[in-house]
């Protein structure tokens, strides 16, 4: 083995070691990217009439109503913001509900919604969800 | 009474009220269900009647009358005579036949008598005390309405401390003997001779009337005796031994002093006193009476066996008197209910068998009855009754005198006894020695002895009684002094009956007041109907109708409900159709319509005391007709009563035409016109009523157009255009502003549904507007929808153009260039029917 070849060999035998410890937390050469996380409501039927959401994560930014998707009403339930209570109230409450702020938003799969309640347009609670389900994407 | 019984009760008054055509039903606004059966609330009143210082024998002070009365205790007589004796004849030979022996012959008659005399009595003195707890049955305020028959339901408790207590009555007592006797005895004894001579002088004596005892009471009304006219002493006495040697008394002397012990008779209500007094308990030695005038008896000393006795009469008595008291006290415990005004009543026992009825002001009856009343039908305030109490008896009092005698009566009892004398003492004669040996001094004869012995010779003994000729022993003779009741003179007129009447002077006992307070439910609705441009209420082309319903009675008022039947006065003319409905405080019925379903609310709300609500309507209309809404809207009292009340509202819509232009910046007039239609004719319109965005007009005119009329009207462009540019800044007004009292608000719920801050029961409760029992997202979504303006900003305009749209507050903005703006005039027709009309204008300039 050559001089420069023995240096390659020890380089990449420090340099592995690094990038495989950094598997789950993205890319340590890329750049996070902060942006805002939408989170909606997916119905296979009748449009609702309000619903209460969790979403989980990190560094939640304060969740705003998205557009004309009807009042919400947010919450913190710890101090650094990892989660949020969220009541979205409306005509019809259907689609994109709210959105809130993220330090990464390549990083959607770091945070989780789950529907908690769930009334119909008659201001009645439905005792089964089924047909409604809640999901994160990115704000494009 | 359970509430079976008081159920029967007012059924049986029921009955009697509608025999007697006293059932007043209520018309009108109050329509009556089954009557209720209203609760009721104990309330106590604890009265005690008392009296004292009331006479033993009658009402009041009444007295005993000419009380004298002599009671015979002792009687006895007889007459009885017998002679015995032993005399025998002795011969003697020497003196001849002698007699020895006696003979005691004996008679006697007599007569004793012993007297009670009890005279002067007086009242003595009576009081009762009589503690009781009545208790009234009030009906709860609101639990009853007027017209409806009512009980009071009463009972009566005796409590502890009940009694009667006397005061023995003072009087005379007066104890006399008499006694009449004759007597003779003589004896005859017989030693050799006989002598007979009287044992006493013959008696023949009479006493009759002996003072023995006097009882009475002195000045001072201390008790004192007087035993055989002695000195006065002081009662009770015992008698000295002293006296006792001087009267032959012994014992214990005294007036009659009863203190009757209490006691309630098993029926719990009437009172028993009884006791006894043995006011006298002597020994009476009654031949005392005759004692140093007669020998009553002797007997010798015994002399070498000679004994001699006698008696000739010995009565010995004991005397117990006593007295007894009883005494009862039947009470009945009144109630008198004085009312404010006249009222139909009936009282029924406890069984329910009715015991009277009629119509007055003041009604007394007994406690412990059931007292039912009508409450005057159309008399919703409450009513206030003084209660009062008093008492009625039957006393009666009965007062006997008791005598108890123990007698031993002993006549002639005579013993004499003479024992034997010896006359010749007894001798021996030997006739065999005084020859053999006496007369034979030399021996010649042998000596031989044959004594022969003569015995004494003595007098018999003589033991000779008589008697006792009478002996009578009377154990527990009795007799009985009835004092009261005697005879029938001694019911005084007016009483009960012999020995009952009514025990005067007891107390009055006035308690405190009892409100009878009737439901008084009062529901009121109201309407309004308003453009709802001109209101800011709602978009062109709306009325916007207000629905106020309040409870203005004193009673909760439940399902409560308005209904609202909506119609059009043209048929072929404009239409409508209810495009909202909303109310903060009430729970809307969104499937109201006004023609199918006229129900505005959906009879889940409760109209507390003093309570109102709101409901907003908005109702889509199009011009050309009279729009008519006539409301009835009513609730249920907590005892079913169901009230109700009824409103109307009209609202006239045309159609209305403006000429095509405003020129923000121009001046002059701008001309409008109503335009008549079928069953519509504007000449009907008062124009100066009208304001066209809140401007009057300048001038006007009719304009015949067929057999109808238009109205054309002139305003002024420039106060059009500031009464416009007015009202769209003010924006949106919020139809259902009215927060309910305990409602949260939407945020302050939203962050207790997320884990905040808990809310208070009452919120709670009127948060729940879905009704499930708990706090849910539908409950949130309630609260938004009813707090907030049912009228988005951009109602308030149409087709506004240029930046600006869509924003809060709306207002011409100096750089809007123009607008397509609905204008609204409203006003009245002649006969005071609200109008309206609209109609779209481009405004042109705005900017400038």
């Amino acid at each position: 083995m050559n001089r420069s070849r023995r240096w390659t060999a020890m380089f990449a035998a420090l340099l592995l070691p690094v990038v495989a410890s950094c598997g789950d937390s993205g890319s340590p050469f890329r750049a996070p990217v902060p942006g805002t996380l939408v989170v909606s409501l997916e119905v296979d039927g009748t449009p609702a009439g309000a619903a209460l959401v969790v979403v989980h994560g990190k560094q939640i930014g304060v969740p705003a109503a998205y557009s004309d998707a009807g009042a919400i009403f947010a919450r913190p339930m710890d101090a650094d913001g990892g989660r949020w209570q969220v009541a979205v109230v409306g005509t019809e409450v259907s689609g994109k509900l709210f959105s809130f702020d993220v330090p990464d938003v390549n990083r959607p799969e770091a945070y989780s919604a789950e529907l908690i309640q769930v009334a119909d347009r008659a201001d009645n609670l439905l005792p089964d969800m089924a047909g409604y389900r809640v999901s994160i994407q990115p704000k494009r | 009474m359970d509430r079976r019984s008081l159920h029967r009760l007012e059924r049986a008054a029921l009955a009697y009220f509608s025999r007697s055509g006293s059932v007043v039903l209520l018309a009108g606004v109050l329509a009556t269900t089954a009557a209720a059966q209203a609760s009721h609330t104990d309330r106590g009143y604890s009265a005690t009647f008392a009296t004292s210082g009331q006479s033993m024998w009658g009402p009041g002070s009444a007295p005993l009358s000419d009380f004298n009365r002599t009671l015979r205790l002792v009687d006895l007589s007889w007459a009885v005579g017998d002679t015995t004796g032993d005399i025998r004849g002795f011969d003697t030979y020497l003196f001849g036949t002698v007699s020895f022996g006696g003979e005691i012959g004996a008679y006697s008659t007599g007569d004793f008598g012993l007297f009670t005399t009890f005279a002067n009595v007086g009242t003595g003195s009576v009081a009762v005390n009589y503690p009781v707890n009545v208790t009234v049955g009030i009906p709860d305020p609101n639990t009853f309405r007027d017209g409806q028959t009512i009980t009071i339901p009463t009972k009566v408790q005796l409590l502890g401390g009940a009694a009667i207590a006397t005061t023995p009555p003072q009087g005379s007592i007066n104890v006399r003997g008499s006694a009449a006797l004759t007597a003779g005895a003589y004896t005859k004894v017989c030693i050799f001779g006989c002598l007979e001579f009287p044992l006493f002088p013959s008696i023949n004596l009479g006493a009759t009337n002996v003072q023995l005892v006097d009882l009475g009471y002195n000045a001072d009304g201390s008790a004192y005796a007087e035993l055989f006219g002695s000195p006065r002493v002081t009662l009770p006495h015992t008698i000295s031994f002293i006296e006792s040697q001087l009267t032959n008394m012994s014992g214990v002397i005294g007036v009659p002093s009863v203190h009757p012990v209490s006691a309630v008779q098993p029926d719990l209500r009437s009172l028993v006193a009884a006791g006894k007094d043995t006011f006298v308990n002597v020994s009476l030695d009654m031949d005392g009476f005759v004692t140093g005038k007669i020998p009553l008896g002797f007997e010798t000393p015994d002399f070498h066996g000679a004994h001699l006795k006698y008696e000739t009469v010995d009565i010995s008595t004991v005397v117990k008197m006593h007295q007894d008291q009883n005494f009862t006290f039947d009470p009945t415990v009144w109630v008198t209910l004085s009312f404010p005004r006249a009222i139909e009543y009936a009282v029924a026992d406890t069984n329910g068998a009715p015991v009277d009825a009629g119509n007055a002001a003041s009604i007394t009856f007994r406690a412990g009855n059931i007292f039912s009343l009508v409450y005057p039908a159309g008399l919703r305030d409450p009513m206030t009754i003084t209660p009062s109490f008093f008492i009625r008896n039957t006393f009666s009092s009965d007062v006997t005198n008791r005598f108890r005698e123990d007698i031993v009566l002993t006549v002639g009892q005579f013993d004499l006894s003479i024992p034997s004398v010896e006359i010749f003492p007894e001798f021996t004669v030997d006739v065999c020695w005084g020859i053999t040996h006496d007369a034979d001094p030399l021996g010649i004869i042998p000596d031989e002895s044959c004594p022969v012995t003569s015995p004494s010779v003595r007098t018999p003994t003589i033991d000779i009684s008589v008697g006792p000729l009478i002996h009578q022993s009377l154990v527990g003779a009795g007799q009985e002094m009835r004092m009261f009741p005697f005879a029938a003179d001694d019911c005084t007129p007016g009483s009960l009956g012999c020995g009952h009447w009514e025990l005067q002077g007891f107390n009055h006992v006035a308690g405190a007041e009892i409100v009878l307070d009737p439901e008084n439910p009062i529901i009121d609705v109201a309407t309004a109907v308003a453009s709802g441009l001109a209101s800011r209420t709602g978009p062109a082309g709306t009325l916007t109708q207000t629905l106020t319903v309040s409870n203005r009675g004193d009673v909760p008022l439940s399902a409560a409900q308005i209904a609202d039947a909506l119609a059009r006065a043209v048929p072929t003319g404009g239409a409508f159709h209810v495009r909202s409905i909303n109310s903060v405080v009430l729970t809307e019925n969104n499937a109201f319509n006004g023609v199918s379903d006229l129900g505005t609310l959906t009879r889940a709300d409760v109209l507390a005391v003093g309570g109102s609500g709101v409901v907003t309507v908005g109702i889509d209309v199009t011009p050309g007709n009279v729009f008519s809404s006539l409301l009835d809207a009513d609730g249920t009292t907590p005892i079913g009563t169901n009230v109700r009340a009824s409103a109307a509202a009209r609202f006239a819509v045309f159609a209305f035409d403006i000429k095509p232009t405003l020129n923000a910046g121009s001046n002059g007039v701008l001309p409008v016109v109503f335009l008549s239609t079928p069953g519509m004719d504007a000449a009907g319109i008062d124009p100066a009523s009208l304001r066209l965005e809140g401007v009057a007009p300048l001038r006007w005119s009719l304009e015949p157009r067929g057999t109808l009329n238009d109205l054309t009207l002139k305003f002024d462009r420039q106060s059009v255009v500031a009464g416009l540019q007015q009202r769209l800044a003010a924006g949106p007004v919020a139809v259902a502003s009215m927060p309910r009292p305990d409602s949260p608000s939407p945020a302050q719920f939203a962050s207790a549904l997320m884990g905040g801050d808990a809310l208070t029961a009452s919120q709670v409760k009127a948060a729940d507007r879905n009704g499930n029992g708990t706090l849910d997202i539908g409950d949130l979504r309630a609260l938004v929808r009813n707090a907030s303006a049912s009228v988005a900003p951009a109602d308030i305009s149409l087709a506004l153009s240029g930046p600006g749209s869509g924003g809060g507050g709306l207002a011409l903005g100096p750089s809007a260039p123009s607008a397509s703006v609905i204008l609204v005039i409203t006003g009245t027709m002649r006969d005071g029917t609200p109008l309206m009309g609209e109609n779209a204008i481009t405004i042109k300039g705005m900017g400038q």
